[in-house]
Parts: C-alpha cells; sequence; structure tokens
C-alpha cells in the first residue's frame, strides 16, 4: 500500500520499533484482533501511549480523533474522572482479594434492575468469558448439544465460537451451526435438520460481521426467531457485547423488541475497565448453578465500581441520545461529502456504531485508503471492523472529521477512482 | 512411527500430484539439464492412486504441461496402489509403481524422467538451497510460490479439516506478486452453479485481483521461501510483504498455506 499524503506528517517509527521487538518475543507481535495485519500495516499506530475523552496519543506522539474507543468499550470518554475516581477509590483499599466486595452484589442488583428479562447477574472478564457461559448454560438447561450462531458474527475467540482452526477439535466446530443472518426459512431448516438437538441460538441484535455492512434486523426476524426457540424448546442467548449500553441503557433487547432468555454484555459496561457479565431469566437459573464459573480476577472490585459508575452516568445524562446525534452527523455527513467526490457510500448499522462500505467496491482498497489518508490527518477510522461513538465526543470532532474527509474521499479518488 | 490416517495420506497425495508434480513442467521450461531430458520425447506421463488423485505430465518436445486428473490418452501410465506409496516416492524412497502402459517408454522412465525430478529435489531440498546466483535464486522463488500456490488451493478444495474456513472464505482471487518483476500467481474461489471451486494460476497476468500480495523482492521472497522469515512479522510491519484488498480472502488463504506447509513437513 502507497504511504498516506498528509501535511502532518505523521509517522509511525516507534510503532514499528516497538513491533519489531514484541515480534521476537510475543506470538506474532500483537495477537488478535489489534494485531496491525488487521489495520493498515505500515499506515496505522500499533502501540498507544495514552488517551483522554474522545482523543487518543499513538507511542510516536500522534494524536487521534478516536473512533474506535479500545474495540468499544470506552463509552463515556477515555479517562472519565467520574469513573476513574470510583475506580481509585476502591483500588487504593486493595485489588484482589479472598472474597468478592459487597460492590458485586450492588452490582447484579443494579444490572436485574435495569434490564427487563434479568432474574439474576454473573460477572466475568471478556466477552467470550460469558458467550461460552450462555452456550454452556443452554446445554445445561435442554440437555443437548449444538449451538445456532449467523454466518460471519463474532462471539469471541473461545473454541466453540472461533473462526480459526488453530487448536479446535472437530466436534467442537462440528456442534456450531451457521445460518445467514435474518433469514428465517434458513433458521427453520436448520432447526428441522436438527431437529431435537439445539440447545441454543445465539444472535447479536443486529448483524455487525467485519468487512462488510452491518445488516439491520427485518421485520419480523425476531419474532420468528422467538416463536421457533418457543416451539422446540430451544434457549435464545443475545450476545449485546458491541452494543450493549450504546444503544439503551436497558440493553439493546429493548430498542429491537427481542425477547431473549439470556443476554451477554462486556465492552460498553464498565468504559473501558474489565468486566463481563451474563444475565439469564429466573427459569435457567438452577442451570447457571449447575455450570462452574470461575476466574482468579472475576471478583476484582474496582471494574465493578467502573460498571456501576459508568450504567450512573449514561441512565441520569443523555450520553447515548448524543452519541445517536452525532453519529447521525458523521453518517450524514460522509455520505454527502462521498456523493459529492462520485462515491456510494453508506455508513450501516446504528448511529452510534457505524461501518462505512464503498458500495460500488466491495474488495475494500477504496476504504483501506480513505482510512489510511483519514489516520495520517489525526483521524483515527478502522477499515474493517465497526467505529463507536463515545458520548465524548464533539460537534468540532465531527466538524473536523468531515473537513478531512474531503480530502482523503479526493485521495482516494486519485489513487483508485471512484 | 504411526501410520497416518488414510485421509492424510490421500491428502498428501494429492498435494503432490497438484502441486509438486507440476514444478516438473515449470523445471522443463526453466533449467537447462531439465530440458535436455525431454527434448525431442513425446510422451504423457500418468501418476495415479488408485481410487484416487492422478495428474499427468505432457510432454512434447520442449513444451511440458501439467494436467489433472486422467489423460485420455497417456502413454505411460504408473499406478500406485495407495497414497501412501505416491508419497513415498515423492519423498524420495525408491518406489515401484505398476507401469500400466508405457512399455516402449522404459528407457524415456528409467534415464531422462528420473533427471527432472533430481533437478527438482536439487533446487527445493538439495545444494540448490544455498546456490546464491539470481538466476538459481529466482528458479528456486519461482517454483515455492507455484508450489505454494498450488498447494493451498488443493488443501481449500481437499482438506476435510478446514472445511469451514473453506465455505467462509469469500470468492475472488489473490495475487501474490514478487516484485518489482519477479514470479507471481494467483490463488481463487470461485462460486457457480456446480458448486465450488479453488484454482491456482501461476504466470497468468490478472487484470483486477480482488486482493494483492506483494513481497518487496526476490530476497525477501527467498527467505519466506526457505522458512526463514516470519510472514506474520512482516506483514504486520507492512515493508517486506504488502497486503490490501479483500482481507478475509488472503486470512483464509494463509490459513490454507499453513496447512500446507505443516502437511509438507512431515
Amino acid at each position: 500500500m502507497k504511504p498516506a499524503s498528509s501535511n502532518k506528517n505523521f509517522n509511525f517509527d516507534q510503532s514499528l520499533a516497538l513491533f519489531s521487538r514484541a515480534a521476537k518475543v510475543i506470538p506474532e507481535g500483537i495477537y488478535g484482533h489489534q494485531n496491525p495485519a488487521f489495520v493498515l500495516p505500515g499506515n496505522c499506530p500499533y502501540f498507544a501511549d495514552s488517551a483522554h475523552g474522545a482523543h487518543f496519543r499513538d507511542v510516536d506522539g500522534n494524536d487521534y480523533i478516536d473512533f474506535l474507543c479500545g474495540y468499544g468499550p470506552v463509552v463515556v470518554g477515555h479517562a472519565h474522572p467520574e469513573v476513574e475516581k470510583a475506580v481509585s477509590g476502591l483500588l487504593s483499599k486493595g485489588v484482589c482479594f479472598n472474597h468478592p466486595g459487597e460492590i458485586m452484589v450492588r452490582l447484579a442488583e443494579r444490572l436485574t434492575g435495569l434490564i427487563s428479562i434479568a432474574d439474576w447477574s454473573i460477572f466475568a472478564k471478556n466477552g467470550s468469558d460469558v458467550t461460552t457461559y450462555a452456550v454452556r448454560v443452554a446445554r445445561e438447561f435442554t440437555g443437548r448439544k449444538k449451538i445456532i450462531i449467523a454466518s460471519g458474527a463474532y462471539h469471541g475467540a473461545h473454541a466453540w465460537c472461533t473462526a480459526y482452526p488453530g487448536g479446535v477439535l472437530p466436534e467442537e466446530a462440528a456442534n456450531v451451526r451457521p445460518i445467514r443472518w435474518n433469514r428465517l426459512d434458513d433458521l427453520e431448516k436448520c432447526v428441522a435438520e436438527n431437529s431435537g438437538e439445539i440447545a441454543g441460538i445465539v444472535l447479536t441484535p443486529y448483524h455487525h460481521p467485519t468487512y462488510t455492512a452491518q445488516e439491520m434486523p427485518a421485520d419480523g426476524f425476531w419474532e420468528g426467531v422467538r416463536e421457533i426457540c418457543d416451539t422446540e424448546g430451544i434457549i435464545l442467548i443475545l450476545d449485546d457485547i458491541r452494543a450493549g449500553f450504546r444503544l439503551s441503557i436497558h440493553g439493546s433487547h429493548e430498542v429491537y423488541g427481542i425477547c431473549p432468555d439470556l443476554v451477554c454484555y462486556a465492552k460498553a459496561m464498565a468504559n473501558g475497565h474489565p468486566i463481563a457479565a451474563a444475565v439469564g431469566r429466573q427459569k435457567f437459573r438452577e442451570a447457571a448453578e449447575q455450570v462452574f464459573f470461575a476466574g482468579t480476577f472475576w471478583f476484582a472490585p474496582a471494574p465493578m465500581a467502573a460498571a456501576l459508575t459508568t450504567l450512573n452516568i449514561l441512565e441520569t445524562g443523555n450520553a447515548i441520545a448524543e452519541m445517536e446525534r452525532l453519529g447521525i452527523r458523521l453518517k450524514t455527513g460522509l455520505e454527502e461529502i462521498g456523493t459529492a467526490q462520485g462515491f456510494r457510500v453508506t455508513l450501516s448499522g446504528p448511529p452510534a456504531l457505524p461501518y462505512m462500505t464503498f458500495d460500488d467496491h466491495p474488495d475494500l482498497y477504496h476504504i483501506q485508503i480513505f482510512c489510511r489518508e483519514m489516520i495520517a490527518r489525526g483521524v483515527f477510522l478502522h477499515p474493517h471492523h465497526n467505529w463507536f461513538l463515545c458520548a465524548a465526543h464533539t460537534d468540532a470532532d465531527i466538524d473536523e472529521t468531515l473537513e478531512k474527509a474531503e480530502i482523503a474521499f479526493r485521495r482516494v479518488k486519485e489513487e483508485v477512482g471512484t | 512411527m504411526h501410520p497416518r490416517p488414510l485421509a492424510a495420506e490421500k491428502l498428501k497425495a494429492a498435494i503432490y500430484l497438484k502441486a509438486i508434480f507440476p514444478l516438473m513442467a515449470d523445471l522443463a521450461h526453466a533449467d537447462p539439464h531439465a530440458r535436455g531430458a525431454v527434448q525431442g520425447k513425446r510422451c504423457v506421463i500418468q501418476l495415479e492412486v488408485k481410487n484416487g488423485p492422478a495428474a499427468y505430465l505432457s510432454i512434447d518436445s520442449d513444451t511440458v504441461r501439467h494436467g489433472i486428473g486422467r489423460h485420455p490418452s497417456a502413454s505411460i501410465r504408473l499406478l500406485f496402489k495407495t497414497p501412501e506409496l505416491l508419497n513415498r516416492m515423492f519423498a524420495g524412497e525408491n518406489i515401484r509403481p505398476s507401469l500400466r502402459k508405457g512399455f516402449l517408454h522404459l528407457p524415456f522412465l528409467l534415464k531422462q524422467f528420473p533427471v527432472i525430478a533430481d533437478r527438482l529435489t536439487y533446487f527445493l531440498e538439495g545444494e540448490g538451497r544455498h546456490a546464491t546466483d539470481a538466476e538459481t535464486i529466482k528458479l528456486r522463488v519461482s517454483l515455492g510460490l507455484h508450489a505454494m500456490l498450488a498447494g493451498m488451493a488443493t488443501i481449500a478444495a481437499e482438506d476435510p479439516s478446514l472445511e469451514n474456513v473453506a465455505m467462509a472464505t469469500p470468492e475472488g482471487t489473490l495475487l501474490i506478486n514478487v516484485l518489482p518483476d519477479g514470479p507471481f500467481g494467483t490463488f481463487s474461489k470461485l462460486v457457480t452453479e456446480n458448486g465450488t471451486e479453488f484454482s491456482a494460476t501461476f504466470g497468468q497476468p490478472i487484470q483486477s485481483p480482488n486482493a494483492m500480495m506483494e513481497i518487496a523482492d526476490i530476497d525477501t521472497a527467498k527467505r519466506l521461501i526457505d522458512g526463514e522469515l516470519n510472514a506474520i512479522t512482516a506483514i504486520g510491519l507492512g515493508r517486506e510483504i504488502s497486503i490490501r484488498g479483500l482481507l478475509p480472502l488472503i486470512e483464509k488463504a494463509s490459513l490454507f498455506l499453513y496447512r500446507f506447509g505443516k502437511i509438507m513437513e512431515v
């Protein structure tokens, strides 16, 4: 890929030097979703230094408006003073104990109060922890093995759900059946073909795969899913890890009219502090108690304080509405500027979590050049993953982004045409 | 040593026939020794595994072509009772398959054909690995890249353990290109009414690849093929290997390539 043109003279020398060091002692240098190959190798920062509000600085000293927000967790802004105060207040009393703190009970009470279907709540650290837990609860409850997911959906890095075959036993993959998102006919067929064997259906509230446009639920889709689950005795697990609490303080199922049995949360729950939660209806509690679930750090009180504070900020302020308003400005602005430059551009998904596609160019060359040019001008946009707005973004951030987008679109046109 | 399961042997035989055997055709064009061995000869050598994969080399004087499947009029037909026997022959063991056809070509089979096989061994595993002249290095890179691409396509099409990955691979063509003017080839997935097809081409120009992997120069390509360059690090740094375009195609292709390497090292 050509280097970006920018008058800011961004360079990534320190990032590249650190990556060279990392590659000697860490498999892949940087592993998983933060591997630079997933972004724009050679044309993006690899290591971060600090972040405040809606901005971050990389190890080369380059500053960016952050539209990835740590891949979603940062919802009220990096290093939010209220959240950090709550965390540091608890940290000063100790980090990891032999017993949970009182705060765990408060957080569980808070979640069961906020989320309509939640009669109980359980905590871990990452999304994978709780999606895997929910799958086990569904298997325990039904006595069945198989799980249905949507093709291209991400539910974590554990063996049952990873798209990568390394270290995965064939039987683990064999018990997971993919269907196409929004296709009730696919779901009906899959359930019929595996009659009496499906324990659970794991779906996200809307489809947010990588590399392609996001897809909103069609009319009747969720009602149809619920009906099939009820008829067949299948547990409906909602993976609300990516969108949870960014669209509604009561969970995304309230936005889309979904009636799940179990719901998984993580990312935006504690503004970047490590905590995940699974919640469920009373009827699954006995099965939940049969699934041994433990992790040394899962009871740490500080992230629970972060969660309580973040939820309070989201509930009492207008953060969620603001993210949507600014997301609409971003969507409208980018689509209009793109059109003016001769491109068909779409920002799909909810405004607070958009993903941009050049509709005539599914090969991704255009979006890669566009994001490269934006990054080189101090706006961090991911070419292959949905973006995230947070409550710290401002109209000025959107203005600056749109201003720079004009140049970036022009550069795309010069390099690969419309 | 534990015997390898039949399915694994069959897959390896398919790789030998579809990804390594064609290199003999490459050599017959590019290497003077191999070229000398086929000059003036006209025959079709068929290698096949009983109830398994088959491929052939069609030699017409100095033009040698590789083909997959059974040739309708092979002049020499070597039948291997099991895939394991074919694999052991490719691995250098002295295996004698059944000669089902081609007794008249025995002298060629016993004298000239082994010259090409020996030259292939020389470049892939022998002294040729240590050659420092530009021509040999370029030829080795060519052979290595061709084997990689054909191996990836074979794995994608035939490895049951990567069936889900193959299904999830997006349709399209990945161009792998050694800069500035080195060898190049493609790995493709095509979905038609008749089903899904994985294929590889080598040295055939392509207009609009859906994804591109560019290797900075021939030396980098040599280090990559010889296992001296960590591809993940090189891609991560974005200097020695650059990628762009339909990334999920590259991502899946890299899984097939990894598997190809693991199978060939056993």
